[in-house]
């Protein structure tokens, strides 16, 4: 047996998901959105694929539902494009949580998504990305990187009476 | 597996004390010593903990977390295992531990001592700085007014146990600070308690017989010692127990050409075991003198690294290099 860090932080707990996606399918179907197992599948293979990408490690409970259950409320997202537009969400989200440094809680990604898909971007995941995420965590990681420089800036004005 | 074969597969060197916890169980899962059904009560547990600390860290507003500080937070947790396993001193305990305690109380354990030794770094160090030496020479003082401080406000020992989050370069005696298998704050404690000594044993000496014997092995590398790298207590230890050896007079540091002379003379043809009897004979003679029996043991492991240095200087004619001496008049010296 391997004691390293253990790999099955990185793998959703499948089956376990797959029944809370589709049990999503009562709150969901108000707005006329249906997920099928095939969609479970798919939407929980792009939640991997993005940890893998993104080089990060789930330990809590995973992110997807509370996608869906913000997301369902969209005025951009039609039955077509349901379950396409969650697993390009879920991409978005974890690429946000790597380019803002975790600063951004998950909720707070979340909320950010929502108001840019629904307000800036049209519904575009696209733009959603590469214009209003992308410029939000530049200027997150701007401002990290200014009081991290002002900090050690005023660290290395001390002086060091020898 | 009794306890006698146990005892036959555990060697040091087969164990990473960097690494304790996992190099334990590497081992002793590969050979069935640690039983399946063990094995996976122990990875739960590490799996748990790591959990609630990633948690925790995250303050609970994160369900996901950089693969690079995962393992840093994984490490804080193997650390607290480590501190434990190892206090314990001795690899057949450790082993005992793993078999029959729970990984919990394991960890709660380690998390006990490792904030028992936070506290007492302190306290090291509150003495090590009454004690320490008025010489300006960079290194040592940064380690002496900077180092600890930045240790002590920014070290995390839940998550990120192994990382001391300060510099230091000085050295101790025989030992340059990277070189060391601790980590973390067992590290810290370990590195100010030899401070504290080297401190206290030159404290045995006037500052400006110190300032002398510096400023000579400065000269030695044609530089400002203030601005060279090297162990104090080392150079103030080696030209002490040389003077010893010449028959002089206890703690004095300042040797002459003739007892430079004089070494050559009567010990070249000591064999290496012989010579490094006779340093043990010379330090012998400050055990009552020096009174802390932690500084003697501390210093006495330096007399096989001293002896071996002195005699191959004898062996190769250049003591010059290695012990600090006035020349006789009219000569080029080492010392001002």
């Amino acid at each position: 047996m391997d004691f390293m860090l253990n790999a099955q932080y990185d793998i959703i707990c499948t089956q376990k998901l797959k029944n809370n996606l589709i049990e999503l399918n009562k709150k969901s179907c108000e707005y006329g959105l249906i997920l099928n197992e095939k969609d479970a599948d798919m939407i929980i293979q792009s939640g991997k694929d993005a940890l893998i990408s993104t080089q990060r490690i789930e330990f809590g409970k995973s992110i997807i539902t509370e996608i869906i259950e913000k997301f369902m409320k969209s005025s951009y997202i039609s039955q077509e494009n349901y379950a396409e537009t969650i697993a390009d969400l879920i991409d978005v989200f974890y690429n946000a949580k790597e380019e803002s440094m975790d600063i951004l809680t998950d909720s707070e990604i979340i909320d950010i998504m929502f108001n840019f898909f629904e307000n800036e971007s049209g519904g575009s995941i696209e733009i959603l990305q590469n214009r209003d995420m992308d410029s939000l965590c530049k200027k997150i990681r701007y401002t990290a990187n200014n009081i991290a420089d002002d900090d050690y800036d005023s660290k290395s004005e001390e002086k060091f009476n020898e | 597996m009794n306890e006698t074969e146990i005892k036959k597969q555990i060697t040091d060197s087969e164990i990473d004390n960097q690494n304790y916890t996992l190099s334990m169980l590497r081992k002793f899962s590969a050979d069935g010593t640690i039983s399946i059904q063990r094995q996976n009560d122990i990875r739960t547990g590490l799996d748990e903990a790591f959990k609630e600390i990633t948690a925790q860290y995250t303050e609970r507003e994160s369900s996901t977390i950089s693969a690079k500080r995962a393992e840093i937070l994984y490490s804080s947790v193997l650390y607290q295992c480590d501190i434990y396993l190892l206090s314990l001193k001795s690899n057949e305990k450790a082993l005992d531990a793993l078999q029959n305690l729970d990984i919990s109380e394991i960890l709660k354990e380690g998390q006990t001592l490792i904030l028992q030794m936070f506290d007492e770094c302190r306290l090291i160090f509150n003495h090590a700085y009454k004690m320490r030496l008025d010489v300006q020479m960079y290194e040592y003082n940064y380690i002496m007014k900077k180092s600890f401080d930045m240790f002590y406000k920014n070290y995390s020992a839940r998550f990120d146990a192994k990382n001391i989050r300060t510099s230091i370069d000085y050295p101790l005696i025989d030992k340059p600070a990277y070189a060391s298998s601790l980590q973390g704050v067992a590290f810290i404690k370990n590195y100010y308690t030899g401070i504290m000594l080297e401190n206290e044993f030159c404290g045995h000496f006037e500052k400006e017989s110190i300032i002398k014997i510096l400023e000579g092995y400065g000269k030695i590398y044609k530089s400002d010692f203030r601005k060279l790298v090297f162990n104090i207590s080392e150079v103030v230890f080696n030209n002490m127990l040389a003077v010893t050896m010449v028959r002089k007079d206890l703690f004095e540091l300042e040797m002459t050409e003739s007892d430079i002379e004089y070494m050559y003379q009567h010990y070249s043809d000591f064999s290496k075991e012989e010579f490094n009897d006779e340093a043990k004979k010379a330090f012998g003679l400050y055990y009552k003198l020096l009174k802390n029996p932690q500084l003697i043991q501390y210093f006495r492991k330096h007399i096989s690294i001293f002896s071996d240095e002195i005699f191959n200087g004898i062996k190769n004619k250049n003591l010059s290099n290695i012990l600090i001496y006035q020349e006789n008049a009219g000569h080029q010296t080492n010392i001002k």
